[in-house]
């Protein structure tokens, strides 16, 4: 369980974002002082019954983020990539930098799919709603989401291990970033990771 | 005169080894099968391994071990170590197992303290137990994923009486992932030998895996890998793999340029193709070469097997056991 939760919050707080005025610029930007992946930015997410999470950008080296991750009494660090067209993380390349795969693009309709390929195998990223109104509650406010569904194979290996789910439903927000992760495992539980705290959009 | 001195020896030369090439030639050389030898070999190689499977699946020894394996009561590392859904990690402690364990038809019974972990089970009616699995040494050592890794084993397993199964095996880990590995399981007619080496300069370095199995003087399998390697935060990742497997009287060669190819293109399976070769032989035959190609649905990929008449046949039709080894649930 503990490693499930990791791994989630490894993709999901390693996802940091970036302000909506940058939308507007066709470069896609990988300044860290124009971009969410900004050393200091910290998110905090917890899910039922586990501890809180904290992730924080300790590096950024031209969009490339390292996050230091602390979780039930460990440290982790996460990698990935913020730009000012999206995120992307290293998960499935197993951290080759030459192979970042979308975990969200901002200007993305729904329908628009990434897919990260292995052998015969594929994991796929698909946009499957996205707000045209504030419509989900977060802290006390309600904002728009992008939701996009994350299909896993079964048997996928991560991290030298199987995958413990089967699909995630990530919820992002332009200015927020990371919102929630609903991860179902292959028996069909459901967990919830809820970002609770961040300073991202200070 | 000088002139003529010097050419005969050398016409004589070239002669002599023109007629050597050509020998070597008519001898070496292979061919590429026609679709319908090509069908015929892969109908050879599935039954190969299914003669190979069942065999393997009936020696007393393998039925042991499936029989240890799946007693819940049997205080093993693997098993216990096993992710389940739900059920939270618990690392093997070799020292609290140690014991003698006895089968009493329905569970293992501890019966005494030892230095190593004892199961005896098929009891005579004599109450003699004819069959004992002895695990005597085992250590682990945390990598970057659950469970940790072993980095020394010795077991040995007697099965009514006859030869018996020995398991050697050593690792060392260094940066939380396996750095050497050297396994041996010795069987009473067939040995398999495992070994690994991983190295590591900055952030480069190689991977060289190595698999073989032998009856006797007969090579029944073997694969070997070479990889050029990267190293990031979470581990390693391939950047170009040679291998080359012999199997039954089949060998496959293979070389993927893993860094050349892109998982996230639209046309995956091209760039795979285009990066990799990967052909498959029976002797010094050509059958064919694997390709990565869509199936019938147009949906998923999967892996074919492209004859010399350019046509494509799912590799898993003819070997079916190659859709539970590629799509393992664990």
């Amino acid at each position: 369980m503990k490693k499930y939760l990791i791994s989630a919050c490894v993709i999901l707080l390693g996802g940091v974002m970036f302000s909506c005025n940058l939308l507007d610029s066709d470069k896609e930007e990988t300044d860290p002082d124009q971009t969410l992946g900004k050393p200091g930015n910290y998110w905090k997410g917890t899910a039922t019954g586990y501890p809180e999470a904290t992730a924080t950008v300790s590096q950024n080296n031209d969009g490339n983020v390292v996050a230091s991750l602390s979780y039930g009494g460990n440290t982790y660090q996460v990698e990935g990539k913020v730009t000012s067209e999206g995120i992307y993380d290293y998960v499935y390349s197993n951290g080759d930098r030459k192979k970042p795969f979308p975990l969200v693009k901002f200007d993305a309709k729904v329908g628009d799919k990434w897919e990260f390929n292995i052998g015969n195998q594929k994991v796929v990223r698909e946009v499957v709603r996205k707000s045209t109104e504030d419509d989900t509650p977060y802290i006390f406010w309600m904002i728009k989401t992008i939701d996009v569904e994350e299909t896993i194979p079964a048997g996928l290996q991560v991290k030298g291990g199987p995958s413990q789910a089967s699909k995630i439903l990530w919820k992002f927000n332009h200015k927020f970033g990371f919102i929630s992760a609903t991860v179902t495992r292959p028996n069909g539980q459901q967990v919830t990771v809820r970002q609770t705290d961040t300073n991202a959009a200070d | 005169m000088l002139f003529l001195k010097i050419t005969i020896p050398l016409r004589g030369f070239f002669s002599a080894a023109g007629i050597v090439f050509l020998l070597l030639g008519a001898v070496s050389c292979g061919r590429t099968y026609r679709e319908d030898e090509a069908d015929r070999s892969m109908k050879v190689l599935n039954s190969d391994w299914v003669n190979f499977f069942s065999q393997a699946s009936e020696k007393p020894e393998m039925k042991a071990i499936a029989f240890l394996w799946d007693q819940p009561s049997a205080p093993l590392p693997f098993p216990k170590e096993k992710f389940t859904v739900g059920k939270v990690y618990q690392p093997y402690d070799f020292e609290a197992a140690k014991g003698i364990y006895v089968w009493d038809e329905q569970t293992f019974v501890r019966q005494a303290d030892t230095s190593v972990v004892i199961f005896r089970f098929e009891p005579d009616t004599g109450g003699v137990y004819r069959s004992a699995f002895i695990l005597s040494d085992f250590s682990v050592a945390p990598v970057g994923s659950r469970p940790d890794f072993p980095v020394e084993m010795a077991a040995m397993l007697q099965v009514n009486g006859a030869g018996p199964l020995t398991i050697n095996h050593q690792a060392t880990v260094e940066e939380h992932l396996p750095l050497h590995i050297t396994t041996e399981l010795r069987g009473p007619d067939y040995d398999l030998k495992l070994k690994l080496n991983r190295t590591r300069e900055q952030d480069a370095g190689t991977l060289r895996f190595t698999l073989r199995m032998d009856a006797g003087s007969q090579e029944i399998f073997s694969f070997d890998l070479d990889a050029a390697i990267g190293y990031s935060r979470q581990g390693y990742f391939f950047n170009q793999i040679y291998f080359d497997s012999r199997m039954f009287r089949h060998s496959v060669t293979g070389k993927i340029d893993y860094a050349q190819i892109d998982p996230t293109g639209a046309d995956y399976a091209g760039s795979f193709n285009r990066h990799s070769q990967i052909s498959l032989f029976e002797g010094r035959h050509k059958v064919g070469d694997i390709v990565l190609a869509k199936t019938a649905d147009g949906e998923l990929l999967d892996y074919f097997i492209r004859f010399s008449s350019g046509e494509e046949k799912l590799l898993s039709d003819y070997l079916p056991f190659l859709k539970k080894i590629l799509n393992l649930k664990y």
